[in-house]
């Protein structure tokens, strides 16, 4: 009897084992799997976080892209337009900047200003002798024909079309930069808002003043200086040629032009509405600046100041507060 | 004394019977929990990669559209650059052009 209640005991004993030991395993495993789906329920909501986060992005970055689709179909109108308009127009053409167009026509030479060159010099024998009554011939010539007008009498200028942007509006957009985690301020062009304009304008220089062959002082000047780059770039010889405006000292803001050679140093002939340096057997003769200045002076009676310059090749302007200040620009600089 | 022996050892066989019982019991209880378990597992799992899947594709959706975004805004680079070259120019015909070397 005693055995069979230990063994018994023993069974009950190994039965409270097995239970423990079942309860202990199970919850340690449910509780593992618990935590796992916690942690699969945790990732899921943070998947779920980011998908809502980059619907949020999404919206803004749709409308920033319509918004820009939008502009650029405005904008492209405008260039069909603007593109048509200028395909319309009956003569072949360039377009340049009118500050880079400004420069390069005021010294510039036609054909036909060659062809008056070379019909009253005959062309250049090589000498120096030669060279310098061609340059008195030439001017010569072209104080012969040109004629004094007033702005008043008739235009000086020829009309050519300058195409005008009213103005650029600009806009912004935001898009969020996934790379970088952050937002980003996108600036694009919104709108062309006055459109464009294709409208005359005045442009002035040598090939104007020397087809109309009349004008001002600025005329006469400037046409000459483009006859002498002809007659240089003809006969392979060049001295340095310059458009000077001058201004009589004391006087009103009033200007005048002319021409200015130098030889070398400060060797100068001043061609004026006369040739204010001598000449001797028909042709120019250079001297120095001072002596040319006196006879410049005594030829308008009055004291001078050389207030700036203009020349071609590459174009370059200047301006000069004294005498002193061109003198030196006069030696040191003017190639 | 023989009645308590008795007693004692039937008393034995009914804790164990319980036991037993009991351990069955626990045991169904933690394994049908487990299934259950495994299965929100599985169907958690399921929505996760669910999700991952929709992240991925709104993620594209985005990027796609960030591109063609791009692609517009270089359009309207193109466009500025345009309007503001041509913006101040000076039409010049052809006559014209062939001498401005020159000065």
């Amino acid at each position: 009897m005693r055995a069979r209640t230990l063994i018994s005991i023993l069974i009950v004993a190994l039965l409270v084992a097995s239970n423990v030991y079942t309860y202990l395993y199970f919850v340690g495993l449910n509780g593992y799997l618990r935590f796992t789906l916690q942690q699969v329920a945790m990732r899921r909501n943070q998947v779920l976080a980011e998908l809502s986060a980059t619907k949020f992005y999404y919206d803004p970055l749709e409308k920033g892209y319509s918004n820009v689709v939008e502009s650029n179909k405005k904008l492209e109108e405008v260039v069909t337009k603007l593109r048509d308009d200028l395909d319309d127009l009956p003569y072949n053409y360039t377009t340049m900047l009118y500050e880079d167009l400004r420069g390069k026509l005021l010294f510039a030479y036609t054909d036909e200003m060659k062809g008056f060159v070379l019909n009253v010099t005959g062309g250049w024998d090589g000498t120096d002798k030669d060279f310098r009554s061609d340059l008195y011939k030439i001017y010569k010539e072209w104080r012969s024909v040109f004629k004094y007008a007033s702005p008043q009498e008739g235009a000086h200028y020829e009309t050519f079309l300058f195409i005008n942007i009213g103005g650029l509006n600009y806009g912004d957009i935001e898009v969020f930069s996934f790379e970088e985690r952050e937002w980003k301020r996108l600036r694009y062009l919104k709108e062309v808002p006055f459109g464009y304009e294709i409208r005359p304008i005045e442009v002035v220089g040598a090939p104007i003043s020397f087809r109309n062959k009349q004008g001002v002082c600025w005329d006469f000047a400037v046409a000459l200086v483009a006859l002498y780059y002809a007659y240089y770039d003809v006969t392979g010889k060049s001295l340095p040629t310059i458009y000077v405006s001058i201004q009589g000292i004391g006087d009103g803001p009033e200007s005048h032009a002319l021409v200015m050679i130098k030889l070398e140093g400060d060797r100068v002939a001043i061609l004026d509405w006369e040739v204010i340096t001598p000449t001797s057997n028909g042709m120019i003769e250079f001297v120095p600046f001072e002596m040319a200045k006196r006879l410049h002076e005594e030829y308008w009676g009055r004291s001078l100041l050389y207030k700036g310059f203009m020349k071609g090749r590459p174009h370059e302007f200047g301006h000069f507060s004294t005498n002193e200040e061109f003198y030196e620009w006069l030696v040191r600089e003017l190639r | 004394m023989g009645f308590k022996r008795i007693g004692l050892w039937n008393l034995l066989v009914f804790i164990a019977a319980l036991l037993a019982l009991l351990n069955l019991a626990m045991l169904a209880y933690f394994s049908f929990e487990g299934i259950k378990l495994r299965e929100a597992i599985r169907d958690e799992q399921l929505l996760y990669e669910e999700a991952v899947q929709l992240v991925a594709q709104e993620t594209e959706r985005y990027r796609s559209l960030l591109r063609k975004l791009q692609e517009a805004l270089d359009v309207n680079r193109e466009l500025e650059e345009f309007f503001v070259n041509i913006s101040g120019r000076v039409i010049v015909p052809q006559s014209y052009a062939q001498i401005l070397e020159r000065g």
